[in-house]
């Protein structure tokens, strides 16, 4: 079920109506019942692989909290190797084995694994990331294991977040579970509109950016270099839309019910710098990372060559959690290299170092050159093969004579940029939907369904984030 | 007040998923739709199906939906049993009636896309029993293979995955959710007269701005027809526009052989091929050249008895289809029916 859809317009009516209904003893229920249905709407033989690994956190959760010593390492243990068991066989284990078999065809052997024709179970990375980080932080001391186990399955599977975040912790959702939430006007309003953003970010802007998008990157090579730069520039906003349009209705969805989520972006596109970008993008991701690989590992307490080496293995292990395939990798690097030819830069010529460029063409100067290395990079996350990649970038050098079309005329095109231009201005003057005066909420709202109705792309196309 | 709103989406909400995950709530709400001056009407198909895709308002016509009427046909000897596995085409703008045919004595028609209950029996009598292949031409090349028609006669055993864990995936998919729900709930809320003028808005405003018809529709060149899309883009399977190797018709008259003697064995005496062209295949609207497939096939067929109503069509082409729908009217489909009613003549008694 797709957030895009009148079945999910269905299911949030009958939900949230359910909900404020129903007595607070009986809701956690109810919304256990809704995130299954939700749940199984793609698959729903998978419910039972989540229910394997909820089983088994809920579990390691209260004998982390028993023991003590090598016992409670060994509890994480198990739970941590549960679930990067399930992500391993699900989505790594195709990508394992034929790595293999090539790694052996280098050195003249044929090695065949065997082969498991299974579907990966659809936001299985990111329920799994939120599952790893309340072991973690029980083991921490952060949080208290959960007693209930229908909350505890609740906190993995939230309907909102289920299936594409934002990634949450124990401590900021967990006790709003036990909270009683009123019907308060004001909120369900900003969750509504929050929603429309969302909406509008999705059907309107990434659906009609992927409509150039999908037409030049389905044959690269033979677009012209300005059609390839076209796409790429709306490319890094498709995906943005497309992304934090999904957060915006998950986070509106909850903030109905009375849910606070975490915010999952944060205008990306007006960082100044590559760490600025990942303080803005993906945030849940970002700082799961931080939280839980990164300063696992160090951080940057530790001596440089070292601290090199924790960021590049960050970005590479972050690469690989969006998909198991060698561009997603390369994605993850090239984010590693820039970080670290800046952190070398900076050290180099601190006065150059992009915090202290408060000018406005300094600023413009510093955004522009972010924008273009994440829309470099975004390049290796859409083109999955390599034959697709190389003819990109030989196009792109040489420009060699072309005559494909772009899938838009140019009004269209010119829509588009407009679209993208506005969203910019939107993002950076850090304006949103949901705060804007209640009293204009009755004229605003029909207003923007008839936005969403006249311009948008109704192709019920899936969210780009639900494959990983 | 809360408390009563909340009731009020419930209910609404749980009544629409309700009739829309059930056959019978789709039976009366399809039927409701379609009753004249109905407060609920839709006229998606009032006005011929591509306007009910595109509502291209420069497209509203009334569609003319009355049938061919029978000549005064004289007959001798009413000596066939006509079986055909069709398309749309077959019961647009006439009747599932003998009268239209001299020597035929009933008509049993079979779609392609559905799949009999129960096991094909021939109707009793010592009459001549032909089958007639009808397709339109976009879709000749999927349907046209043995396996298709075997699955029309004989009640094909679905193959499904048998594995616990697939069956209880199926079992669960089939109780709560409905296949065709996200399409149910849209001819629910939207699919009314009322909205009509809303479609039509966005799809000018579409049209005009951006040059871009509606998902499935294309405008002809003169603009004066809409085609479906797939039979006039290049790339697309079926296309009129579309290259067809001189291979792939030598393999598609394997097939129709095939199908031929798969009819045969199964106790038909004659079988009789007609493929009905594209609209823009007729029409030549557009500045492409066409791919000329039914013609080539036709030089190719040899012995097998094969209908093509390509040049008689062509004549006065624009008198012979609606201007937003994707079949023939009723002077297309006569001019077709009189072929047909030719070659069941011509067969040996």
């Amino acid at each position: 079920m797709v957030f895009n859809s009148l079945q999910f317009l269905v299911f949030f009516g009958i939900v949230t109506s359910a909900y404020f209904l129903l007595a607070h003893r009986f809701r956690w229920i109810l919304l256990l019942a809704a995130s299954c249905y939700f749940y199984m709407a793609f698959v729903p033989i998978y419910l039972v692989i989540l229910l394997v690994t909820i089983i088994i956190d809920y579990w390691a959760g209260i004998y982390l909290e028993k023991f003590e010593g090598r016992a409670k390492k060994l509890f994480l243990a198990c739970s941590l190797i549960a679930n990067v068991g399930v992500l391993a066989i699900f989505k790594y284990y195709g990508f394992i084995a034929n790595n293999v078999y090539h790694l052996a065809n280098l050195f003249g052997r044929e090695v065949h694994l065997p082969s498991l024709s299974i579907l990966l179970p659809i936001g299985l990375s990111f329920h799994t990331f939120q599952a790893m980080s309340y072991t973690i932080e029980v083991y921490r001391g952060n949080q208290k294991a959960e007693r209930n186990f229908g909350i505890y399955s609740l906190y993995v599977m939230f309907y909102p977040q289920l299936v594409a975040g934002p990634i949450e912790r124990p401590q900021n959702l967990l006790h709003q579970f036990y909270e009683r939430h009123v019907w308060d006007s004001d909120r369900v309003r900003a969750g509504i509109m929050q929603m429309m953003e969302g909406l509008i970010k999705k059907v309107v802007i990434a659906d009609r950016l992927a409509i150039l998008v999908d037409s030049v990157y389905a044959s690269v090579g033979t677009h012209s270099r300005g059609q390839l730069l076209m796409a790429s520039f709306f490319y890094s906003f498709q995906i943005y839309c497309d992304f934090s349009g999904y957060s915006d209705i998950a986070i509106g969805a909850a903030r109905v019910m009375g849910f606070k989520l975490m915010d999952n972006f944060n205008a990306p596109y007006t960082a100044k710098s590559i760490p600025d970008f990942w303080r803005r993008w993906h945030i849940s991701l970002s700082t799961w990372f931080k939280d839980y690989v990164y300063f696992s590992l160090g951080g940057n307490r530790v001596s440089v060559p070292k601290w090199y080496f924790n960021i590049m293995l960050v970005f590479i292990v972050s690469g690989l959690w969006h998909g198991a395939s060698w561009n997603f990798v390369i994605w993850g690097f090239l984010h590693g290299i820039f970080q670290l030819i800046g952190f070398t830069l900076n050290r180099i010529f601190p006065q150059l170092a992009a915090k202290y460029a408060t000018g406005l063409i300094r600023g413009i100067f510093y955004r522009v050159l972010t924008f273009s290395l994440v829309s470099l990079a975004w390049v290796f996350f859409r083109l999955v093969h390599f034959s697709e990649i190389k003819a990109y970038f030989k196009q792109l050098i040489f420009d060699l004579p072309s005559n494909s079309l772009l899938g838009m005329n140019s009004n269209e095109v010119l829509f588009s940029i407009l679209l993208v231009f506005g969203l910019y201005y939107w993002d950076f003057k850090g304006l949103a939907l949901r705060n804007i005066r209640s009293q204009y909420f009755v004229f605003l709202l029909p207003f923007l369904v008839a936005i969403i109705y006249f311009f948008g792309v109704f192709s019920l196309k899936q969210f780009i984030y639900f494959q990983f | 007040m809360k408390k009563l709103l909340a009731v009020l989406v419930f209910v609404l909400c749980a009544g629409l998923l309700m009739v829309s995950s059930s056959q019978s709530g789709m039976s009366w709400l399809t039927h409701a739709r379609y009753q004249p001056n109905s407060l609920l009407g839709s006229d998606k198909y009032l006005y011929g199906d591509l306007y009910g895709i595109s509502y291209l308002s420069n497209f509203k016509y009334i569609k003319d939906v009355s049938a061919v009427r029978p000549d005064e046909l004289i007959s001798k000897q009413k000596d066939i049993s006509l079986y055909v596995i069709g398309d749309s085409y077959f019961y647009s703008s006439f009747e599932i009636i003998p009268a239209y045919f001299e020597r035929v004595n009933s008509i049993q028609f079979f779609k392609w896309d559905h799949s009999p209950e129960v096991k094909f029996k021939f109707s009793q009598g010592s009459t001549k029993r032909v089958l007639l292949v009808e397709s339109v031409e976009r879709n000749v090349l999927n349907l046209m293979n043995k396996e298709r028609v075997a699955a029309i006669f004989e009640k094909p055993e679905v193959i499904q995955d048998k594995s616990v864990f697939a069956q209880i995936n199926r079992s669960i998919k089939q109780i709560l959710y409905h296949p065709t729900l996200e399409e149910n709930l849209s001819f629910a809320l939207f699919d009314l007269a009322l909205f009509s003028k809303f479609k039509e808005l966005k799809a000018e405003l579409n049209l005009s701005l951006f040059g871009r018809e509606p998902a499935g529709v294309k405008l002809a060149k003169s603009k004066d027809f809409l085609y479906l899309d797939q039979t006039v883009d290049s790339v697309a399977d079926g296309s009129s526009f579309q290259l067809v190797s001189e291979m792939r018709l030598t393999k598609l008259v394997q097939d129709m052989r095939q199908i031929e003697d798969y009819a045969k064995k199964m106790g038909f005496d004659e079988v009789i091929f007609s493929f009905i062209p594209n609209p823009v295949s007729v029409l030549a609207t557009e500045d492409k050249s066409y791919n000329q497939f039914i013609p080539r096939l036709e030089n190719k067929v040899g012995s097998i008895h094969f209908v093509n109503p390509t040049d008689e069509l062509k004549q006065q082409a624009k008198q012979n289809f609606f201007k937003s729908d994707s079949h023939w009217n009723q002077r297309g489909a006569k001019i077709w029916l009189d072929l047909l009613n030719k070659q069941l003549l011509s067969l040996p008694k």
